[in-house]
């Protein structure tokens, strides 16, 4: 738990986390989502020590998360990295080797491999103020990995990054991930999430709101989903809802609806249900209301529908019985 | 401690790569090269000027009197009658009883130009009269030992004896400061123990002052404010606070760093400074390395607000405000602390304190002043007059052998340091 004091006399209290619980297994990459102001920042400062949290506990392989000895064993890469226009990829990696407690011949034997991994080498003695985004931030992996963490806690890494910068950063996670590193992603790009991610959990106003692999809040939280188009005759106006829902008799008990139009004056009907029937009555009533069917797609809900029931404001109701 | 020994290298990188610190250094050899050629010597004292007469009415007066003597030609006469016509016009006047006005300068200018000439110097006329050993052994020399500068410091010392109780006591040796082999116009009228003197206690002392005191203290405060609010930018906080090290130990190495700045700007021009002047004053005074230590001292207590002021509100300009009002509240308190002291506890705070063998008790006091105790009234009575208090230096009494307590008063107070 974790609250803040607004003001100078601790005026209002604001809850950045509520009853957070949460485990990582050794070796997999688990994502944290949220919305902005989740919480999720807030949880990885707990983690760091930056902040206390105001109650419970956090440990870190068996050590208070905070502690020495914790930190002793985390990499870390924060949001808007900034690293000193003085430093050049080496001096940097010396500087922030030698604030991990490394010896300057540990880390002149590391930092080469380390360039290499990241894709820095041949760069190395140039100013970082002449770096890209993508470079700064493959700079601050290195850092992050330079004393060897088996925690690496990842705050938005590929925030701001073009597609191929995050595709770098992706092909790097992907590569930290067979050696084996432990890897706690930030992040509110869900493919990305979806593309790296063993397990995640979805934060939402300080609370966990689900938590699993993807698969696994997809079964539980998305169900199935039919997405029918049709293209009604022409000159015709039809009211949608009361066609399908009230007259056409698909109720909540089938699923949730939603239809919206297409630029080609066609309809797209979505019906969230693993109902084959509800799927088969709606292509009855708009085959009945003479809309010939153009395409018929079914299957699983991506994890950004779940991400976005979780973080709805029936979210809390969803979430019951799902958090483990 | 290596991660904090690599912040402290850290700000010094920073300082470098921002070029800061090279302009601070080169300011720094700059003035001391501009330093560098200040040199000295010593040269007899021969020229007069009008603040080397004591006593200006008795001189007039002596001159006047003897500018148209009688009978066997006096020293005084002599040179009196070889003044400039106009000045000769006037003393004349002043011997008929007339009240005319005569600049000391004028006196100087005439006695100047006696020096280059001996038309007016006449032996028999010189031999009655007391002459210090320095013109006596002058005149013993031979015509080609005496160099022009010896002619006209025998002819200073002649006009001296020509003159008693009118000249002020001055050394025989004035020291002339030199620039690059170049003379500077004016000489120092005092001997180059006095001189050493005036440099350590005036000159080194007030360029100390100011350019440690001030500029290199508000110099730093520019440079330095920003260390403490680029740390707290998020991304760069964070991601120090993740790594094992202790975040006041983080901060204090941070503070460190900025005073490591002025330490080595300072030490590099207060041994620039002391190297000048033992190699090209002569004044070895190796207490005037303590004011490296002092200086970053006196730093650390200003950067101090500065890291508060960076602390709470993230923002250099701010911390730069505040350390200068910070700065600024010193100095009216430290004022109106030297006011106070000055007229209300100094005159009455003692500072030496004797009894004669009349069980008298003489005391001087910080404010100048100079008292005996009335133990029938019960009270102080000053020796001299306030405004001579304030005016001259007053010397604490001491007892003497005999039982007798003695003192003594400087005219001219703290501008007169030789009495």
């Amino acid at each position: 738990m974790k609250t803040y004091q607004e003001g100078w006399f601790g005026g209002r209290a604001i809850e950045a986390l509520r009853g957070v619980t949460l485990e990582t297994n050794p070796g997999e990459v688990f994502g944290l989502l949220g919305p902005n102001g989740a919480g999720k920042t807030t949880l990885i400062k707990i983690l760091l020590g930056v902040v206390r949290s105001s109650g419970g506990t956090a440990k870190i392989f068996g050590h208070r998360a905070g502690s020495v000895a914790a930190r002793r064993r985390v990499g870390y890469l924060p949001e808007s990295l900034r690293i000193d226009r003085h430093h050049t990829a080496r001096s940097a990696l010396d500087y922030y080797g030698q604030m991990s407690g490394l010896g300057r011949s540990e880390i002149a034997l590391r930092v080469g491999p380390l360039l290499e991994l990241v894709g820095l080498s041949g760069r190395d003695r140039e100013s970082v103020r002449r770096f890209s985004k993508g470079m700064y931030q493959r700079l601050g992996l290195a850092q992050a990995l330079l004393h060897d963490p088996e925690l690496l806690i990842l705050d938005e890494p590929t925030d701001g990054l073009d597609p191929v910068g995050r595709s770098e950063v992706r092909r790097l996670l992907s590569e930290l991930k067979q050696r084996g590193i432990t890897i706690f992603l930030n992040s509110h790009i869900l493919q990305e999430v979806e593309m790296i991610c063993d397990r995640v959990a979805v934060l939402a106003a300080g609370k966990v709101r689900g938590i699993g692999s993807i698969g696994d809040l997809t079964r539980r939280l998305g169900g199935g989903q039919a997405v029918i188009e049709a293209m009604p005759p022409a000159g015709h106006s039809i009211d949608w809802k009361r066609t399908l829902g009230e007259s056409g008799g698909l109720t909540n008990q089938h699923g949730s609806l939603d239809v919206i139009g297409l630029p080609d004056g066609g309809v797209r009907v979505t019906l969230a249900t693993d109902s084959q029937m509800a799927v088969d009555l709606a292509i009855d009533q708009l085959r009945s209301a003479q809309c010939s069917i153009t395409s018929v797609h079914s299957g699983r809900r991506s994890l950004e529908d779940v991400f976005l029931s979780l973080v709805g404001p029936d979210g809390d109701a969803l979430a019951e019985g799902s958090v483990t | 401690m290596r991660p904090y020994l690599a912040v402290i290298r850290d700000s010094f990188h920073a300082a470098f790569a921002s070029r800061i610190l090279w302009v601070a250094l080169a300011c720094i050899y700059l003035f001391l090269l501009a330093l560098a050629p200040l040199g000295y010597r010593e040269v007899f004292t021969t020229t007069f000027r009008w603040t080397d007469f004591y006593d200006g009415t008795r001189m007039k007066a002596m001159l006047a009197r003897a500018i148209d003597e009688p009978g066997p030609a006096t020293a005084v006469g002599q040179i009196a009658r070889a003044l400039p016509e106009e000045l000769s016009r006037n003393l004349r006047s002043v011997a008929r009883g007339e009240e005319v006005r005569i600049h000391l300068d004028v006196f100087s200018e005439a006695f100047n130009e006696l020096l280059d000439r001996e038309d007016w110097y006449d032996e028999a006329a010189w031999k009655p009269l007391p002459r210090l050993r320095e013109l006596r052994e002058l005149d013993a020399l031979d015509e080609a030992e005496r160099s022009d500068e010896l002619r006209r410091r025998q002819a200073r010392l002649r006009i001296e004896a020509a003159l008693p109780g009118v000249f002020e006591n001055r050394t025989s040796r004035s020291i002339a400061m030199t620039y690059a082999g170049f003379d500077f116009p004016a000489f120092f009228q005092v001997d180059k123990a006095q001189f050493k003197l005036l440099l350590n206690h005036i000159a080194l002392r007030v360029i100390i002052d100011w350019l440690l005191g001030f500029v290199m203290i508000f110099l730093g405060i520019l440079v330095t404010a920003s260390i403490i609010p680029d740390m707290l930018q998020p991304g760069s906080l964070h991601l120090l606070l993740s790594k094992p090290v202790s975040r006041s130990l983080l901060l204090l190495a941070k503070f460190v760093g900025g005073c490591a700045f002025v330490f080595v700007c300072a030490s590099q021009l207060i041994i620039g400074i002391w190297l000048i002047s033992g190699f090209r004053l002569d004044i070895w005074n190796a207490r005037l390395l303590w004011c490296i230590p002092i200086c970053v001292f006196q730093f650390a207590v200003f950067y101090s607000v500065s890291t508060l002021s960076g602390l709470r509100w993230r923002s250099p300009i701010l911390a730069i405000g505040i350390t200068n009002l910070f700065g600024a509240a010193c100095l009216v308190i430290g004022s109106a602390a030297g006011i106070s002291d000055a007229f209300v506890s100094d005159p009455d705070r003692v500072i030496g304190l004797v009894a004669d063998d009349d069980q008298s008790v003489i005391a001087s006091t910080r404010g100048g002043r100079l008292r005996w105790l009335d133990t029938d009234a019960g009270v102080w009575v000053d020796l001299f007059s306030k405004e001579q208090a304030g005016r001259d230096r007053i010397l604490s009494p001491v007892q003497l052998a005999d039982g007798r307590v003695a003192t003594g008063r400087v005219r001219g107070g703290r501008f007169n340091p030789f009495g």
